[in-house]
């Protein structure tokens, strides 16, 4: 996937312009301080989500550390756990929490479960063409849009005048764009969106975030989902409601209060033994990424950042 | 040799050379024997080397996909005497080291090791009452107790793993109990409990009393729920829906999200109620109506939106929810009939890993999985068993007997949800309203159902050559003549090597350029690219026959070969034409009324949904087959390009000689001549579209889809292979059926690839150039 890498190149100093103004770091976020005798290699194998995110931060923390490298791969949530289990990455970036399923595999081979750090917050959007003058959805008609299973119970929606557009938007097809199924955001989306119901065949399913994002990009009657971190101008992210609720922004407020029903965290999963210490560097790592500075970049790529007591949770148990 | 030299330069040698013949000069030199000798070894270790390299790897593919066609192997480990006289329940963790089984009036947690000693959790029983009935929940290890008093109590078994210095494991256990609560007033005992816990809602349903005197009742718990935890359960209200019933009720369940109630009366009627609001009765069924069989039994399959029903018959069947189109109401259907289970069940247990589940009676024990409907294993039972559950992680079966013993199963079925009905059948799914080809092969949780057929897939390979093959052929076969016979020799030399070139353009590029550029421009632009497809050979006939009636002082100021210059740039007029042309014909060909607001508009994408019923995606079959097309074209070119050119110069001059035209010649000698080799280009073409991964990835939307439609998307086997391979656990059932879709696509092109041979020998038989 050198060519997502290229894309997403392209595409990255878009968001991170876009948004870096409106939200804000909690001022209670500890700073970061540097210790001694940090170095050494550590890989990053997952979330093409995270993708960004984890560059920015590797970055960053080789700034402080020279001695330190950090290689990213990033083509999807389902390959951390494989990486993890394998030994081939010392961290597992992951935009949704690990199945039973892949902690089994884990724990066969280790015995112990892996173990899962939240670094960020999310609120999986639902992109639009920048045209289209839909402002928000209810999650049924998201459901009746992508799903073959309707577990919301809606009537399958085929079309933008369905979708309660008129004009000559009435009889346009929807088309409808999502990740391919390595992707946590898949795995997120299908469970939360669709109620754990199954996609439509018709979902064009694209390779990464920012493939999703160009195809909505491009296609003027197109619909899709991605991390709020891969917003680019020519895309407009919806308002959304349950049941026929209120509609909520994709906002930090409404992601804190649980308001906008699309809000997760997004996590990093390591192989710690629970008898031994954390090996310092992805300790130090950890804690960086948890720090202020750590979150600041969040907010930079678009992301969310955490409130300082879940950061200062976490890394309690980082120091255990 | 040295003699040799010596002999040839000196007179002498030559006036004997010429007398007498010298033997030696005839002996081949030893050091070409040893060449020629090591060669006839080195080529026949290599060739034997390339075919087992290729058996090598079908054997490594087969070893690779067999287990996916085995079934359940389940062998009996040991037992484990508890003591607990008249046990109630089963429970484990998930590792089963520390199961627990509920007596009369405590847990008992018994360590499967042996090292640590039974440890035992008393109930708080209700004064003068005892426990009537329990539910319970493997996944979130929850039990709810009944009692005999109509008070409910649920706890909560908390199991830990500990670690020890040297990393050895021992599982705690602990309680958290909930208040004891009361059904609304009741003081009847509860006959029968269900629970069912989503993140926002808790349910708790009875039915209490006994008799004639049942009566049904559910509490819903709520509680607010944000990213970092969750409030607690609050009761939010209570119901008596007796009412609602139409006979004595037996049994409850409650499940899918804590939405729904399933309740099973005496007269072998189903209802299912909704949560909507308050509780509405839906819908009413006999499973077993046309046979009329009495029920035996109801239960839940993992994921709470299967039914199993078995009857007292013998028969075994799986109900689901799915969206029924005339009501629009979600309502159970039976999906599935599995093999007769005789005499019906008495025990169930379902997997929490999937859609296995365990039927038992005092007699026979059956692993089935529902998906599949499929039997993994049967046996006979040694002694009759009060319960059954399976294992966390679906690799024990722990069978409790009415005298308190645990009988340990060890389970190993790797692949249950993998069968050959499972690849290549129609399978109706849970949640789905007909029985389908599906390839959807991962969830976001545990209690999805995996996809796994590989027929959308198929198909998707064979729309994509087709089209592919379809923008290809002709114009790859159509260079190939026109270079081979009619382009000045000159310019040939530079045209073939530089179509060559094309074929060096990496798919990736191809794909992307599909995708981002071509895709966006196709969408608005159909009409012209209809118009470009008729114009170009309909001018070109014509110009040809226009420039045919020209006299012949004038066609003879262009030389033979360089007709083109004449031709391209009109036809790149004519294209330019036709392209500026399409909104025009678009605008009279494709107008439809549009339902909305009663114009009538020109647009080809809501006119071919309504001509052919299937909506126009912007990357389509054509994005796919324009951009394979230009990765094929080059291979087709020069290989037949080569066959054409090896027509012997004889045949085309006798043919010339003879009064025929060159298209005369074209047609008549050299294409029949060379049709082996033309045929040979094609297949090798079809061979590289089949096997195209990276434009497919890019340019389409990886829809598995099964239609041929040219504006819609399609998934093919190696573009399946990409997407999903880095996600896929190393020896796990995808992992093993991406190399399932590899095996097939192996056999796929070899039996075209032998079928190709052998029509070209055919060809080659009947057009051979005699010496």
């Amino acid at each position: 996937m050198k060519l997502a890498k290229w894309i997403i190149a392209a595409v990255l100093v878009g968001p991170a312009l876009n948004i870096a103004t409106a939200n804000k770091v909690d001022p209670d976020l500890p700073v970061y301080e540097p210790v001694s005798g940090v170095s050494g290699n550590l890989d990053s194998i997952g979330s093409d989500t995270l993708n960004n995110l984890m560059t920015l931060w590797a970055e960053a923390f080789s700034a402080i550390y020279p001695n330190v490298h950090i290689q990213i791969e990033g083509k999807g949530s389902s390959t951390a756990p494989p990486a993890l289990i394998e030994g081939t990455a010392q961290l597992g970036p992951m935009s949704r929490a690990m199945k039973s399923s892949e902690i089994d595999k884990f724990e066969a081979k280790f015995g112990y479960k892996p173990f899962q750090i939240g670094v960020s917050l999310d609120a999986l959007a639902v992109f639009v063409h920048k045209d289209n003058p839909i402002d928000g959805l209810d999650l049924k008609q998201v459901d009746a849009m992508f799903s073959s299973t309707l577990k919301r119970g809606a009537d399958p929606i085929e079309t933008w005048g369905q979708a309660g557009l008129d004009g000559e938007w009435t009889s346009r097809s929807i088309s409808a764009y999502g990740r391919n199924s390595a992707s946590g955001t898949y795995g997120f989306f299908k469970s939360v969106a669709l109620l754990k119901g199954d996609f439509k065949s018709t979902v064009k399913e694209q390779p990464g975030s920012s493939a999703v994002v160009q195809g909505i990009g491009s296609d003027l009657y197109g619909i899709g989902y991605s991390g709020i971190g891969y917003k680019t101008s020519g895309v407009k992210v919806l308002a959304l409601s349950v049941d026929g609720g209120e509609m909520y922004e994709a906002t930090l407020e409404n992601c804190i209060s649980g308001d906008y029903p699309l809000a997760r965290l997004l996590y990093i999963y390591i192989n710690r033994n629970p008898v031994e210490k954390l090996d310092t560097l992805t300790r130090e790592f950890l804690k960086f990424v948890l720090s202020k500075q750590g979150q600041e970049i969040v907010v930079k790529d678009g992301y969310y950042p955490l409130p300082a007591a879940i950061a200062a949770q976490y890394v309690a148990e980082l120091e255990k | 040799m040295a003699d040799e030299k010596d002999q040839n330069s000196g007179p002498d040698s030559l006036r004997s050379r010429s007398r007498v013949p010298d033997p030696e000069r005839f002996r081949v030199s030893k050091g070409t024997l040893r060449i020629d000798a090591f060669m006839t070894r080195f080529i026949f270790v290599g060739g034997l080397g390339v075919i087992f390299a290729i058996f090598g790897i079908f054997f490594f593919i087969l070893a690779e996909i067999l287990p996916l066609f085995g079934g359940a192997k389940v062998s009996e480990e040991s037992s484990i005497e508890t003591g607990v006289a008249e046990p109630l329940l089963i429970g484990a963790d998930e590792w089963s080291e520390f199961p627990f089984v509920l007596g009369k009036d405590a847990f008992h947690f018994i360590d499967v090791s042996g090292s640590r000693e039974k440890k035992e959790v008393p109930i708080s029983l209700p004064e003068g009452a005892f426990i009537s009935d329990v539910a319970y929940l493997q996944e979130s290890q929850y039990v709810a107790l009944g009692y005999s008093n109509g008070e409910y109590q649920t706890v909560r078994i908390l199991y830990t793993p500990e670690f020890a210095e040297d990393g050895t494991r021992t599982i705690e256990s602990r309680l958290e109990w909930d208040k004891k609560a009361r059904f609304a007033g009741s003081t009847e005992p509860v006959a029968d409990l269900a629970v069912s816990i989503s993140p926002e809602r808790k349910i708790i349903a009875a039915i209490l009393g006994e008799g004639d005197r049942k009566s049904l009742q559910v509490d819903t718990f709520v509680q607010k729920r944000s990213l970092f935890g969750a409030s607690g359960f609050k009761l939010d209200r209570h119901e008596d829906l007796t009412d609602i019933l139409s006979a004595d009720p037996v049994q409850v369940l409650a499940g899918a999200n804590a939405q729904y109630l399933v309740i099973r009366c005496s007269d072998n009627t189903v209802h299912l109620l909704e949560r909507d609001g308050g509780w509405q009765k839906i819908q009413s069924f006999n499973p077993f109506q046309k046979s009329g069989a009495k029920l035996a039994s109801m239960d839940f399959i993992k994921g709470d939106v299967s039914l199993a029903f078995t009857s007292t018959g013998g028969d075994n069947a799986i109900f689901s929810l799915y969206r029924h189109a005339d009501s629009g109401k979600r309502l159970f259907g039976k999906t599935k009939e599995l093999d007769p289970f005789s005499g019906g069940a008495t025990i169930f247990a379902k997997s929490s890993r999937n859609k296995a589940f365990i039927l038992a009676n005092d007699d026979i024990i059956s692993l089935r999985y529902a998906t599949t409907a499929d039997v993994r294993w049967e046996a006979d039972l040694p002694v009759a068993f009060e319960q059954v559950l399976i294992s966390g992680k679906f690799d024990r079966i722990l069978g409790l007997d009415k005298g308190g013993e645990i009988h340990f199963y060890r389970l190993a079925d790797p692949h249950p949800e993998a069968g050959f009905r499972a690849f290549f059948a129609k399978i109706w799914y849970e949640g789905q309203d007909s029985p389908q080809y599906l390839w959807q092969s991962t969830g976001g949780s545990d209690d999805f159902e995996p996809k796994l057929s590989l027929i959308p897939l198929i198909v998707g390979s064979f729309k994509g050559t087709f089209y592919a093959l379809l923008f290809a052929v002709p114009i790859a076969l159509l260079a190939a003549i026109y270079t081979s016979q009619f382009l000045s020799p000159r310019l040939k030399r530079i045209i073939k090597p530089g179509i060559e070139i094309m074929a060096s353009l990496p798919s990736v590029v191809l794909g992307f350029l599909g995708a981002l550029w071509l895709a966006p421009i196709l969408e608005d632009r159909i009409p012209s690219v209809i118009l470009i497809c008729l114009a170009i050979p309909g001018s070109a006939v014509l110009i040809g026959y226009l420039w045919n009636l020209l006299p012949i002082r004038i066609r003879i100021l262009i030389p033979k070969g360089w007709e083109f210059v004449i031709f391209v740039p009109l036809i790149v007029v004519v294209s330019w034409v036709a392209w500026s042309m399409g909104p025009l014909l678009e605008s009279i060909a494709f107008r439809i009324e549009d339902p909305a607001t009663g114009t009538s508009v020109a647009d080809f994408r809501l006119w071919w949904e309504g001509f052919a019923g299937s909506q126009f995606q912007q990357r389509n079959s054509l994005v796919v087959g324009f951009m394979m097309g230009f990765a094929v074209i080059p291979i087709i070119y020069t290989i037949a390009e080569d066959a054409l050119s090896a027509v012997p110069i004889s045949m085309t001059s006798a043919s010339l000689a003879l009064g025929a035209s060159r298209w005369q010649t074209t047609a008549r000698i050299v294409i029949p001549t060379a049709s082996a080799g033309i045929f040979s280009a094609c297949m090798i073409g079809l061979g590289r579209a089949v096997g195209e991964t990276m434009i497919v990835v890019m340019a389409t939307g990886n829809t598995p889809i099964l239609d041929f439609d040219i504006f819609s998307g399609m998934r093919t086997l190696s573009a399946n292979i990409a997407v999903e391979l880095p996600e896929a656990p190393h020896g796990g059932t995808l992992y093993r059926t991406l190399f399932l879709g590899a095996f097939v696509l192996f056999v796929l092109t070899f039996f075209v690839n032998t079928i190709a041979e052998m029509m070209r020998h055919r060809l080659r038989d009947r057009f051979k150039v005699v010496g």
